[in-house]
C-alpha cells in the first residue's frame, strides 16, 4: 500500500522510469530463465547420449550374437533395465527396418516381452508419441498387436492413422488391405502417388482388393485412380479388364488417365482400339496418357497417329509423342523433322539422341 | 521552435510504440515457436526418412543451380548434390553468362557433352547457349545461357525441367544428404503443397568433406558467428511460429522446393527484382488465395542446406542492403494484400507484420535514434530516461537471440561442444552492441535505395569450401575430391 501511494506521487517520469527498470529486470530474468534451460537441456541431453551410447555399445553385440544363433534372448532381456525398454526398442527398430525375414523375426522376438508395457501407453500418450507406439508396434508386433495397430487406423489423428495404414502395408501384409482400403478417404490429403506406392506395398495379394476398389464405379474417382496406379506398379495382368471398363464408362481426368497408364503396361495390342479415342480428349492430361499407351501398345503403322500428336497445343503431349515414335519404331518421321524446321525439331534430335544412347 | 518539440516528442512515442509493436511480435512468434517445434520434434520421431524412400511414391524432383562464376565451389557442389539420399532426382545447373570456367570446370569434370533438349515451357529468358548433359553422369545436364540475373536463370531451369517439383539452390549450398526427402515430405503428406523451405546453416568453420559437412563448428571469425546467432533467430524462432498458421512469406532462395507447374502458372520468377525468391513466395500466396486454390507453403526445421556466409563488413552490408530492397520490392508490388480479407490470415496478419513492422522498421529506427538523440540534446528527456529506454532495447533483443538458442538446444543441437553454446550466449548478449545497428543502418541503406530504384546484385567474395578445408589440418581436402 504504502509503495503503491508512493507511485501514485510520483511524476509521470519517474513512473515511466521506473517501468523501465522493472522490464530490464523481467527481462533479464527471461534472459537468464533461458540460458540456464538452454544449459539444462544440454546437460541432461549429454548425459542422456552418454547413457543411450554406453547402452548401445552393451546391446550391440548381443543382438547380432542373437540373430546369429549365438546367444539366447535371455542374454540380451538381462541387460535391459525397466526404465531403458523404450531405448532398447528404438536401437532394435534401427535395424528391424533395413531387414526381413528370419532376422526381423529374430528382432520381433527380442523385443516382445516389451510391446505390452507400449500399449499400456497408448491411451495416455500424446498424438506424437502414439503415432511412435503404432510405428514400433507395426513393425516389431504387428502379428500380437494386429488388434491395436488396427485401432491406430480409427486414430482421431490423422499422422497416427497414416502411421498406422503405413505399418499395415508394409508389414501387416495383404490380408491388410481391405480395413486400409476401406479407409483411404481419410488420407485424401496424402500424395496420389505416395498412397499407390504404399499400397502397392502390400504385394500381390492385395490385387484382388485393389481391383474391386478400383472397378466400383460408387467409389470416389481419386480412390480408384489411387487403386489403379497401385496395381500398375504391381504389373496385375487381371486389372486389364477393370480397365477396360473403366475406360468405357468413366469421363473422370484421373480415373482415365490412369486407366490408360495401367492399359499402357499390361494391354494387349487390341487395347489400341479403346486408346484411340482418348487422344481426341479436351484434356492434355489425358492425351498425354493415351500417347504414352500408343507408344507402348501399338505398331509401326500408327505412326501416322503420333506424328498428328506432335503438333498437339501441349508440350507434355509432344514430348510424349515423340517418344511414341521411338517405341512404335517410327524413327524415320523423327529423323525427319530432326532435319527440318518443324518447332518440334529440337524434340526429335533429343529424342533420336536418347534413343542411340 | 514549441511546435518542432512538440514534433519530437510526439515523434519519439511513435517510435516507442512500434518498438514495443516489433519486439512483441517477435516475443510471440519466439514463444509460438517453442511450442511448434516441441511439437515437431515429437512428430520426426515417428517419421522414418528412410521408409518414406523404401515405400516409393517420392515424386521427382530437379534441383536448379543457378551458377554465376561460382568456378571455385561449384564443382565441390555438384559433386555432393549428385550424391543425396533420394529415389528420383536430377541436377540441372544453369550457367548465367559466368565470366570465370565454371562451365569449362563442369565440362572437364564431369564430362559433359552438347545435347539438344526441348523446354518444357516458355517463360522468357535470356538466350540459351546449350545444353549439356553426361553419359557417366546421367542426373545431371547444364544449361549455358546469356547472362541475365538468377530469376532469370531459374527461369531457364524451369523450362527445361520435366518433374513435377522443383528445388531452388544456390550454388554454394551444401545440402545434407537426406535433405531432399526431408524437405518433400509436406509434399507427399499434403498434396496441396505448392512451395516448402528448410533451413540453412552457416557452414563458414565448419569441417567439409567431399561436399557434406562431417563435423560442425562455430566460425572462427566473429562476424560470421553473429550470423549463426541471426539465422537461428529468423529460421527457428520466426519461420517456424509463421508456418503455424501458413503465413510465411519467405522461402530461402538458397533452398527451397516447389511445385513446378503452379509457379509456371503464376509466370515464373520475376526478374526485375532483386528479391526474386520472397517475391516469388507473395505471388503465390496472391494467386492461390485469389483464385481460390487450396494451398499450402511450408517450412521444414529439419532438412539443412549449408551456405558460406560474409565474413566481411562490406560484403555483409552489401547482402543486407539487397535483401532489404528485396523485401520492399516484393511488399510493395503485392500492397493490396495488406489488411485485405480476401487474402486471409496473410492479408490480416504477416503481410501486415513485414510490411509495416519489417520494412519500414530500419527507418523508423534509425530516425527513432536520431530524435532521441536530439530530445537528449535539448534536455526534453532526462539521461536516465533515455540509458533506461536503451536497456530494454538491449534486453529484449538480448532475450530474443538467447531464446533462438534455446530453441537451438531444444532440437536440433548441430553445435556438440559446451563451449560453443557459452559462445552462443555470449554473442546473444554481444551483438546488441553493434551488431544489430549496423544491421539496422545497411537496411536503412537499403530502404533509401529502393527508393531511388538502384538495382544491382552486389559482388560476393567466395573463398570456397577449398579454402576452408585447408584450414582443417589432417583432414581430406575438398581440392583433392575435385582432382578425382
Amino acid at each position: 500500500m504504502l509503495g503503491l501511494q508512493t507511485f501514485a506521487e510520483m511524476s509521470g517520469g519517474e513512473r515511466v522510469l521506473i517501468a523501465l527498470v522493472i522490464a530490464v529486470f523481467v527481462l533479464l530474468v527471461l534472459a537468464v530463465g533461458f540460458s540456464t534451460y538452454a544449459v539444462w537441456l544440454r546437460y541432461r541431453n549429454e548425459r542422456r547420449a552418454e547413457h543411450r551410447s554406453a547402452l548401445e555399445r552393451l546391446w550391440t553385440p548381443l543382438i547380432f550374437g542373437c540373430m546369429e544363433g549365438r546367444f539366447p534372448h535371455a542374454a540380451v532381456w538381462e541387460q535391459v533395465d525397466r526404465a531403458d525398454e523404450l531405448h532398447f526398442i528404438r536401437v532394435v527398430m534401427r535395424y528391424a527396418e533395413r531387414l526381413k525375414g528370419e532376422s526381423l523375426e529374430t528382432l520381433r522376438a527380442l523385443v516382445a516381452p516389451f510391446l505390452d508395457g507400449l500399449v499400456d501407453r497408448l491411451p495416455r500418450s500424446q498424438m506424437e508419441d502414439r503415432a511412435l507406439i503404432i510405428q514400433v508396434l507395426g513393425t516389431l508386433g504387428i502379428d500380437e498387436h494386429r488388434e491395436t495397430v488396427l485401432r491406430g487406423l480409427d486414430d482421431p489423428s490423422p499422422l497416427v492413422s497414416m502411421v498406422a495404414a503405413r505399418a499395415m502395408a508394409r508389414y501387416g501384409g495383404a490380408h491388410h488391405a481391405k480395413p486400409v482400403l476401406d479407409r483411404l478417404n481419410r488420407y485424401s490429403t496424402w500424395s496420389r502417388g505416395y498412397l499407390a506406392a504404399m499400397l502397392a506395398s502390400m504385394g500381390p495379394e492385395a490385387a484382388p482388393m485393389l481391383r474391386a476398389v478400383y472397378g466400383d464405379a460408387a467409389a470416389q474417382p481419386w480412390i480408384r485412380a489411387v487403386a489403379a496406379d497401385a496395381l500398375r506398379w504391381l504389373n496385375d495382368l487381371p486389372a486389364l479388364l477393370v480397365a477396360r471398363d473403366a475406360l468405357r464408362d468413366s469421363d473422370d481426368r484421373e480415373v482415365v488417365a490412369q486407366s490408360l497408364r495401367l492399359i499402357a503396361r499390361v494391354g494387349d495390342p487390341e487395347d489400341v482400339e479403346l486408346v484411340l479415342p482418348r487422344l481426341r480428349s479436351d484434356d492434355p492430361v489425358i492425351r498425354g496418357a493415351a500417347i504414352q499407351a500408343l507408344g507402348e501398345l501399338g505398331t509401326a503403322q500408327h505412326g501416322d497417329v503420333a506424328r498428328a500428336a506432335l503438333d498437339d497445343d501441349s508440350s507434355w503431349v509432344t514430348f510424349h509423342a515423340a517418344h511414341a515414335l521411338g517405341a512404335l519404331g517410327r524413327t524415320d518421321v523423327l529423323g525427319e523433322l530432326a532435319g527440318s524446321r518443324h518447332p518440334r525439331a529440337v524434340l526429335a534430335r533429343q529424342v533420336l539422341r536418347e534413343l542411340e544412347a | 521552435m514549441d511546435t518542432a518539440i512538440r514534433f519530437l516528442l510526439w515523434f519519439d512515442i511513435v517510435v516507442l510504440i512500434y518498438f514495443v509493436a516489433l519486439n512483441g511480435t517477435y516475443l510471440t512468434t519466439t514463444i509460438l515457436s517453442f511450442g511448434a517445434l516441441r511439437r515437431y520434434a515429437g512428430r520426426m520421431k515417428s517419421l522414418n526418412v528412410n521408409e518414406l524412400i523404401a515405400t516409393g511414391g517420392a515424386p521427382p524432383v530437379t534441383l536448379i543451380v543457378p551458377a554465376f562464376d561460382e568456378e571455385e565451389t561449384v564443382v565441390a557442389a555438384i559433386r555432393a548434390l549428385l550424391s543425396l539420399n533420394y529415389p528420383q532426382y536430377e541436377v540441372l545447373v544453369c550457367n548465367d553468362g559466368s565470366t570465370d570456367g565454371t562451365l569449362e570446370r563442369l565440362i572437364e569434370t564431369f564430362h559433359l557433352e552438347a545435347v539438344e533438349q526441348e523446354p518444357a515451357t516458355e517463360l522468357a529468358t535470356e538466350s540459351i547457349r546449350g545444353v549439356y548433359g553426361s553419359r557417366r553422369f546421367p542426373k545431371l545436364r547444364v544449361l549455358d545461357k546469356e547472362n541475365g540475373g538468377k530469376a532469370d536463370a531459374l527461369n531457364a531451369g524451369i523450362n527445361h525441367t520435366r518433374t513435377p517439383l522443383y528445388c531452388a539452390l544456390d550454388a554454394d549450398t551444401l545440402l545434407e544428404r537426406d535433405a531432399l526427402i526431408r524437405v518433400v515430405r509436406p509434399f507427399l503428406e499434403d498434396e496441396t503443397t505448392v512451395a516448402a523451405g528448410g533451413i540453412i546453416r552457416i557452414a563458414n568453420g565448419c569441417l567439409v568433406e567431399g561436399g557434406q559437412v562431417v563435423e560442425v563448428r562455430l566460425p572462427r571469425e566473429t562476424l560470421p558467428r553473429f550470423q549463426v546467432v541471426e539465422y537461428m533467430r529468423a529460421f527457428l524462432s520466426g519461420r517456424m511460429a509463421w508456418n503455424r498458421f501458413g503465413g510465411n512469406l519467405i522461402v530461402s532462395g538458397a533452398f527451397g522446393i516447389f511445385r513446378r507447374s503452379v509457379v509456371v502458372g503464376i509466370g515464373g520468377y520475376s526478374t526485375d527484382t532483386v528479391g526474386e525468391d520472397m517475391d516469388l513466395v507473395v505471388r503465390l500466396h496472391r494467386h492461390c488465395r485469389r483464385e481460390k486454390i487450396p494451398y499450402q507453403i511450408g517450412f521444414v526445421p529439419d532438412p539443412v542446406a549449408w551456405t558460406e556466409c560474409p565474413t566481411t563488413l562490406r560484403v555483409l552490408g552489401r547482402q543486407r542492403d539487397r535483401w532489404q530492397r528485396g523485401l520492399i520490392q516484393s511488399l510493395m508490388r503485392q500492397r493490396g494484400m495488406l489488411l485485405n480479407p480476401r487474402y486471409g490470415a496473410v492479408g490480416f496478419v504477416s503481410f501486415p507484420f513485414f510490411f509495416l513492422l519489417e520494412m519500414l522498421g530500419p527507418v523508423v529506427e534509425m530516425i527513432g535514434y536520431a530524435a532521441f538523440i536530439l530530445t537528449l540534446f535539448l534536455g526534453l528527456y532526462s539521461p536516465a530516461y533515455v540509458m533506461g529506454f536503451l536497456a530494454v532495447a538491449i534486453a529484449l533483443g538480448v532475450v530474443l537471440s538467447v531464446a533462438a538458442v534455446g530453441l537451438e538446444e531444444l532440437t536440433f543441437r548441430r553445435y556438440p561442444k559446451a563451449s560453443d553454446l557459452a559462445r552462443l550466449f555470449g554473442l546473444a548478449v554481444l551483438e546488441n552492441f553493434g551488431y544489430r545497428q549496423l544491421n539496422t543502418w545497411w537496411r536503412f541503406r537499403g530502404t533509401i535505395s529502393a527508393l531511388i530504384r538502384y538495382r544491382g546484385w552486389g559482388r560476393m567474395e567466395r573463398k570456397g569450401f577449398d579454402e576452408v578445408a585447408r584450414t582443417s589440418p589432417g583432414r581430406e581436402l575438398i581440392a583433392a575430391s575435385n582432382t578425382r
